[in-house]
């Protein structure tokens, strides 16, 4: 059965009250709600390689309607987002209904085993003061030392124009305080912003949580690597905590401090 | 702009900002020209402040303020002296070089070098760098325009460009980058005091018939009044009433004080905006208007690119659309206007406009079109001047140098320049609302040199006051050497910071009537708590 | 979790380049000694490492206390 026939007989089924995929609007795709209202909608209903984080559009629904039931286009990397939203609490399965698809034809970057996009071009002005997009990170480290690597990604860094780019398109950034925006950790008003600490402060809220999907990277304006910054994150992380986001809905160590405390306070006399 | 803003990535091997802190007031155009050095162009940047992009930029230079002709007419003497310029382009394309050429004799390094306070080496290094390689693309922002001599410096930039045949080229051209999202539609549309739509003198009895007829309507053939001379004429009573649409003269204007008076004088005011502004709040009435998604129509963009903006919600409240509360409005008044939607009026305007005439709401989709596109085949112009200039030949125009109104004294020892921070925009009317981009400035500010901080025993965000021969402002300041010694930069956002009180309303651009926001002289005294 | 934690932060800034500036160590309150020995070994390290390179980078500057730190801009100045 084809998506649209699927998504219609989901939506006449009350099986979901919305479902969130593509549209396509003068030659472009755009993130589309298909309801029962605007069944005839559903002719433009079209999965390419164009990507979105539609995870955050459940979010933000969920958020103003806890019950409402979602549908979502899904591949690979919507599905491990989603995996990684439900261990966080902020969907829940029981009301989202993915329909999985291929994911797009096998062009795969180098450093990512994502198969979206071509390889991304790194000139040769980024290459010799910046980071390679197609680099190994074991050939990063080996290839540069101590000072060398923070030449370079400093100078990544100093290109930020603190479009929040990255945060606003992360399907897995849901905070209501963003530690980006708290004064005494990155000080607002300069452009570039704060830096290594705007984004260090970032990758380590990425670390655990990070779906490897790319978007950000993508989203970059400045093209910074940011992909291949938090891959490495997620690289630690599996080393020192034996954890891989998104994988499962086995809980992140991270929510140790988050919402679930699970330690009990010592007593006193102890 | 004459050319396409993906050409700077596509095309240029040089690119050449001048006037422009392009990361922080066109992001999305610094990052195509930061892609465009990452994969090989050269990159000058001419800025009095330390901005952002001379990071990367092969060749930085801080010109004194107000000093651009002089540098320009110096790269252009030894471009000329060295033989880099493009003879065969001049002699094709080009007319008057002979008088450029005997202007430009007298601007030798040395003395370029005295007005500007940039070496002599690196004037001619930034020169062979612009001129050696090509298509060089030249961009420039309120940094250039904002000046007594702003049409002086538009011209110099000009000059410069087809010196080296880069007007007409993909990769090179004369780039202004357009502040707001359809500044280059407002003036499209005929949003200046002399001109319909598609820069239709009103003053040419062809094009006044042409809209006569349109109309059905007499059109005066005499030019109006630009905003500079309309608030002289409101104090000299010739002015009596005023229609301000989507501006905060309150806060953009120069010489806050001096216009506060005069709008005093104004027997009535109406504003039409989305929010209440500074200038609504003393408006006798205030029209609200439709904000973006809440209405349909079109911008057209730095690039000339018409794009159709698409209504997602209804408005808020009673707020209508801006074409339907002028629509209204005029009818009212006795002259009737009655359309149905924004693309009957689209469609007007084509049929009057040869640049927009082969445009409609269908082929515009999500890409839209730039102008020139005059029938429905055209896919539109990337770069303008290709094969021929509008005019016929290019033409050089011999400018000097000229100081800008106020220079430095004993009574106002610093130069002041007025401009944008990357969080806000213009008046702040749409951004300080906002939560997230309060939360990144939420006051105004003086930036001021460490060496003139020290000098002055002045800490960051110690409160300091500012006086000029208009009027005095407090600000805390922010200690940076982004701005040279002796130099203080001011950001225009701010109305409990107004710092237009401190610009002059008397020093404007003869021609072009824009004010100089970018040079003043003031005088800073740290408050004492 | 402490331990698991600070390896991780030292990673991170291993990959930033910025390694050997963060450091560890169980001490407990009767090992006077040790904490003597391991903030004196670490203060030495520093030392050696010279300041971060990071201090003062952006934020902008404050006078006081530590003037100066951050990379100076020059304005060329001629004439």
């Amino acid at each position: 059965m084809n998506i649209t026939k699927q998504v219609e007989q989901l939506l006449k089924q009350g099986d979901v009250d919305i479902f969130l995929a593509y549209r396509e609007l003068d030659g472009h795709l755009i993130p589309h709600g298909y309801t029962l209202d605007n069944l005839e909608d559903l002719e433009n209903l079209k999965v390419s390689q164009h990507r979105y984080s539609l995870e955050k559009v459940a979010t933000h629904l969920t958020e103003k309607k806890p019950n409402l039931k979602i549908g979502i286009v899904a591949r690979d990397c919507n599905q491990r987002a989603l995996n990684l939203l439900y261990t966080w609490n902020q969907l829940s399965p029981e009301n989202i209904t993915p329909l999985m698809v291929n994911c797009c034809p096998s062009q795969t970057r180098n450093h990512s085993d994502c198969t979206y996009l071509e390889p991304k071009k790194t000139g040769t002005f980024k290459q010799k003061k910046g980071i390679d997009f197609n680099e190994n990170p074991r050939e990063f480290m080996d290839n540069n030392d101590n000072g060398q690597r923070f030449s370079r990604w400093m100078y990544e860094f100093s290109k930020c124009i603190k479009c929040y780019g990255c945060r606003n398109i992360c399907p897995v950034c849901f905070c209501t305080d963003c530690s980006l925006e708290n004064p005494d950790l990155v000080e607002p008003g300069a452009l570039p912003p704060e830096i290594p600490i705007f984004h260090l402060v970032r990758a380590t809220h990425m670390a655990g949580r990070c779906i490897d999907c790319g978007l950000c990277e993508d989203a970059c304006p400045a093209e910074i690597p940011l992909r291949f910054l938090y891959r490495e994150m997620n690289r630690i992380v599996s080393d020192v905590f034996d954890y891989t986001p998104g994988a499962g809905l086995e809980k992140s160590p991270f929510t140790i401090i988050g919402n679930e405390v699970t330690l009990e306070p010592r007593p006193m006399d102890a | 702009m004459t050319n396409s803003i993906e050409e700077f990535e596509t095309h240029s091997k040089v690119i050449f900002v001048i006037g422009s802190n392009t990361t922080a007031c066109h992001p999305l155009i610094a990052s195509r020209i930061i892609k465009a050095k990452e994969n090989g162009a050269k990159l000058i940047v001419a800025d009095p402040r330390n901005i952002q992009l001379s990071r990367y930029a092969d060749f930085t230079v801080h010109q004194r303020l107000g000093s651009d002709v002089a540098l320009l007419n110096g790269m252009m003497h030894i471009i000329i002296k060295n033989n880099w310029h493009d003879q065969a382009y001049i002699e094709q394309r080009c007319e008057d070089f002979e008088q450029l050429k005997e202007t430009l004799h007298t601007y030798t390094p040395t003395m370029v070098e005295a007005i500007t306070g940039i070496a002599k080496k690196d004037i001619t290094k930034m020169a062979e760098l612009y001129a050696t390689q090509s298509p060089a693309a030249l961009l420039y922002a309120m940094g250039i325009t904002q000046h007594t001599t702003g049409v002086d410096n538009v011209k110099s930039c000009c000059n410069l460009a087809m010196l080296c045949g880069n007007v007409g080229v993909a990769g090179g051209g004369v780039n202004p980058l357009r502040g707001q999202n359809n500044v280059q539609g407002a003036c499209d549309m005929g949003g200046l005091p002399n001109v319909f739509t598609g820069y239709q003198p009103v003053a040419d009895p062809k094009a006044r018939e042409k809209f006569s007829q349109a109309w059905d309507c007499e059109l005066s053939d005499t030019p109006g009044m630009t905003i500079t001379d309309m608030i002289s004429a409101i104090e000299e009573g010739k002015i009596k009433g005023l229609y301000v649409i989507g501006e905060n003269p309150k806060l953009s204007d120069p010489d806050k004080n001096h216009l506060d008076n005069a709008f005093k004088k104004l027997d009535f005011l109406i504003t039409e905006d989305i929010f209440l502004t500074e200038s609504a709040q003393i408006a006798d009435v205030v029209f609200a208007s439709a904000s973006l998604g809440e209405r349909e129509g079109t911008f057209t963009n730095t690039e000339r690119r018409c794009m159709l903006t698409r209504k997602a919600v209804e408005p808020v409240g009673n707020a209508l659309p801006d074409w339907e509360i002028i629509s209204r409005f005029s009818t009212a008044l006795g002259y009737e206007m009655n359309y149905d939607c924004p693309s009957d009026i689209f469609n007007e305007m084509t049929s009057l406009t040869k640049s927009y005439q082969g445009m409609s709401y269908q082929r515009l989709g999500i890409d839209g079109l730039q102008w020139p596109c005059p029938t429905p085949e055209h896919p539109g112009t990337p770069y303008l001047h290709k094969n021929i200039f509008t005019r016929g030949k290019g033409k050089f125009h011999a400018i000097d140098y000229k100081d800008p109104a106020e220079l430095t004294c004993e009574d106002y020892p610093m130069l002041m320049t007025t401009g944008r921070m990357f969080a806000h925009f213009h008046t702040g009317t749409m951004t300080r609302v906002s939560t997230s981009l309060d939360s990144e400035q939420k006051t105004g500010y003086v930036e001021i040199n460490p060496k003139d901080a020290r000098r002055l025993n002045i800490n960051t965000d110690d409160m300091i006051l500012l006086t000029s021969r208009r009027g005095k402002i407090e600000a805390p300041a922010r200690i940076t050497d982004s701005v040279p010694p002796n130099n203080i930069f001011l950001p225009i956002h701010f109305g409990e910071n107004p710092t237009n009180v401190l610009t002059s309303s008397t020093a404007f651009d003869p021609i072009a009537k824009i004010p100089e926001f970018k040079v003043g002289a003031v005088k800073i005294e740290k408050l004492i708590a | 979790m402490t331990i698991k934690r600070i390896t991780f932060v030292q990673e991170m800034l291993k990959f930033m380049g910025l390694e050997g500036r963060l450091h560890l160590e169980w001490i407990s309150s009767a090992e006077a000694q040790k904490f003597a020995r391991v903030v004196t070994d670490f203060t030495e390290k520093i030392t050696h490492l010279g300041p971060s390179p990071i201090a003062g980078q952006t934020r902008s500057i404050s006078m006081e206390p530590h003037e100066n730190k951050r990379r100076k801009h020059e304005y060329h100045k001629a004439g």
